[in-house]
């Protein structure tokens, strides 16, 4: 068995650069997700970015395709209007029943929106005649990267989310840090509106490469094994970057060695997300057999 | 019109969401008040890993699917991987405060779902197979299925009467109960108990629901746990029955022609959530319904 690893190295870097912005970027959204308690806002909201495309596809466009799994450049623009504009909502949402909610905590209303989303994505595709839910919606599809103008857009928005988290960090994390305590300012409505119009953002151009589970394995598990051993985001950046990057590079390269080997066709978003977990079973394992490494402590 | 076959039908998955709401509100109560939400989202994703790995398994490229999704061997895979489940809900408790225990479900519950999505992935028709247990199948109803649940649930919840006095302290005050980690295992396996009966017929989401939302609406207005699962089962049987005669286009309009009977179950209930949840937002709440910890 020989591994062409420049083949691979051809065919990939485009994605495991995509990979990388990605990961970072979602990473340290994960370390603000993981200090709030509200470790399923991130599926949620990219359930809801599905929803925005789907209304796309399938109601405002009789003919469309779908923003998820085929790259159709005539109604990227309508597609990416309508899951930015179903994030903002469900953001809106998630900011105003944070303050005002009673009994429950917001992570169940995450949840029980995050089932409501995935229902309701369901129920719309039924309802217009198609009974396929699409398994690349879950995993992605990074085999469809076509040259570097094709993830342009997700450049583009990643890098405007990078230099918001950078100017608002402050505000942000001061907020993270404090996310249980009773809020009276209305500000605080506009922080948590700004925070989770960020996440939203990336993630509904995030989904359309990688899919809604890789982006939620992406923005948690990371910053989980940073958190293994910092509490600070200056050493937790840099133990997300090389997860990340592992696991990417492992991953991407799984489909082509399976293929090489046993002529199996798979694709890679499982196995960049089945990577993650296994580095983090291996960091918790170290965490535990090692004690107290931790690096700084919050 | 229904014909007297369908109206038998309809009857029996009637009869049957009454028996599953009963023990799904009460454990749903616990997961709310402990604030574990995903963990049956967690142990859903593992029973349907279990019964997709069951399938793979006992598949070939010349003779096919030599199981299919409802056959009993695969309820068997599937109580191995939520027993497996199950464990490590109970013994993962990060003692770090920068990790929630959320995260841990979350990941187990991700990692499961890529697990599921990998194996499917070489299979032909893998992918029909993946969104059957996403969705579930109201044909997999029969009677004898019925019956095994009705008798299953009926068991749990004797269990749980017995023991019910552990599992609400583990709930109130986690601190007082000795050996947590062994009740949290038997909670979070009758969680897993139910799941895998109830996966293959309902889908991983339509469980979720089905054990989340009585729960969350009956939350925010009761803290008793009886006037809380009576109000919570209420509600989701309301909800429920209505979504049905939707799905069945019982009332013969053009409106509801096409609407699948797992979502719209889900839609109904939740629009039956987002009214209650608008209500406690803007209504005060009495002082004796307050639950401290969540306000």
């Amino acid at each position: 068995m020989t591994i062409d690893f420049q083949l691979i190295y051809q065919e990939n870097h485009i994605a495991f650069c995509l990979c990388l912005m990605i990961g970072t970027v979602l990473g340290y959204l994960g370390t603000h997700v993981l200090k709030r308690g509200v470790v399923f806002v991130g599926i949620s909201l990219a359930q809801f970015a599905v929803i925005g495309g789907i209304l796309a596809e399938h109601v405002f466009c009789e003919h469309g395709h779908s923003h998820g799994h085929t790259h159709s450049h005539e109604n990227e623009p309508l597609a990416y209007f309508c899951s930015i504009s179903a994030v903002i909502l469900i953001a809106v949402f998630y900011s105003v029943v944070h303050k005002y909610k009673k009994n429950i905590s917001l992570e169940a209303i995450i949840g029980v929106t995050y089932a409501i989303g995935f229902a309701t994505a369901v129920f719309i595709i039924s309802i217009c005649g198609s009974q396929e839910l699409h398994a690349e919606r879950f995993a992605g599809d990074l085999n469809a990267i076509m040259g570097f103008g094709s993830i342009m857009p997700c450049i583009m928005a990643f890098g405007a989310v990078t230099i918001c988290a950078i100017v608002f960090h402050k505000p942000l994390t001061h907020i993270s840090d404090n996310y249980d305590l009773k809020k009276e300012s209305i500000s605080v409505i506009f922080w948590d509106i700004l925070f989770y119009t960020m996440m939203g953002v990336a993630i509904s151009y995030a989904i359309v490469h990688i899919g809604v589970v890789m982006v939620f394995v992406y923005l948690v598990v990371p910053a989980v094994i940073a958190s293994l051993f910092t509490g600070k985001l200056l050493f937790q950046m840099p133990i997300i970057v090389l997860a990340v990057a592992v696991a990417s590079m492992i991953g991407l390269s799984v489909p082509y060695i399976a293929y090489d080997s046993w002529k199996l066709e798979l694709s890679t978003g499982p196995h960049i997300g089945l990577m993650l977990g296994l580095i983090l079973v291996v960091a918790a394992l170290v965490k535990v057999t090692t004690g107290p490494i931790v690096l700084s402590k919050r | 019109m229904l014909t007297s076959g369908a109206v038998n039908f309809f009857l029996m998955q009637l009869l049957l969401i009454a028996v599953v709401l009963i023990l799904h509100t009460y454990i749903g109560l616990h997961v709310i008040r402990r604030t574990l939400i995903f963990s049956d989202l967690a142990l859903d994703q593992l029973a349907a890993f279990g019964i997709l790995l069951c399938i793979v398994i006992n598949s070939n490229e010349e003779a096919g699917n030599l199981v299919q999704l409802s056959d009993p061997i695969t309820y068997i895979y599937a109580l191995g991987a939520v027993t497996f489940g199950a464990f490590l809900l109970a013994v993962i408790k990060p003692k770090s405060k920068n990790i929630p225990r959320e995260a841990v479900i979350g990941i187990i519950f991700a990692i499961s779902l890529l697990a599921c999505f990998a194996i499917t992935d070489p299979v032909n028709g893998g992918e029909m197979l993946f969104d059957g247990t996403l969705k579930g199948d109201l044909d997999f109803v029969t009677w004898g299925l019925v019956k095994v649940t009705v008798i299953v649930y009926l068991l749990l919840l004797v269990f749980h009467y017995i023991f019910r006095k552990k599992f609400i302290a583990l709930a109130e005050n986690p601190e007082t109960v000795k050996n947590a980690w062994f009740w949290d295992f038997l909670f979070f396996l009758s969680q897993g108990i139910i799941t895998i009966l109830i996966v293959p017929v309902a889908g991983v989401f339509l469980a979720y629901v089905f054990l989340m939302l009585p729960a969350a609406m009956a939350t925010m207005f009761k803290k008793q746990w009886k006037s809380a699962l009576m109000l919570g089962w209420s509600l989701g049987f309301i909800a429920c029955t209505l979504g049905l005669f939707a799905s069945y286009n019982i009332w013969d309009l053009r409106f509801f022609e096409n609407w699948p009977y797992s979502s719209t179950l889900v839609v109904f209930m939740g629009a039956f959530f987002l009214i209650a949840l608008l209500i406690r937002c803007i209504k005060p709440l009495k002082t004796n319904d307050e639950i401290k910890g969540t306000c």
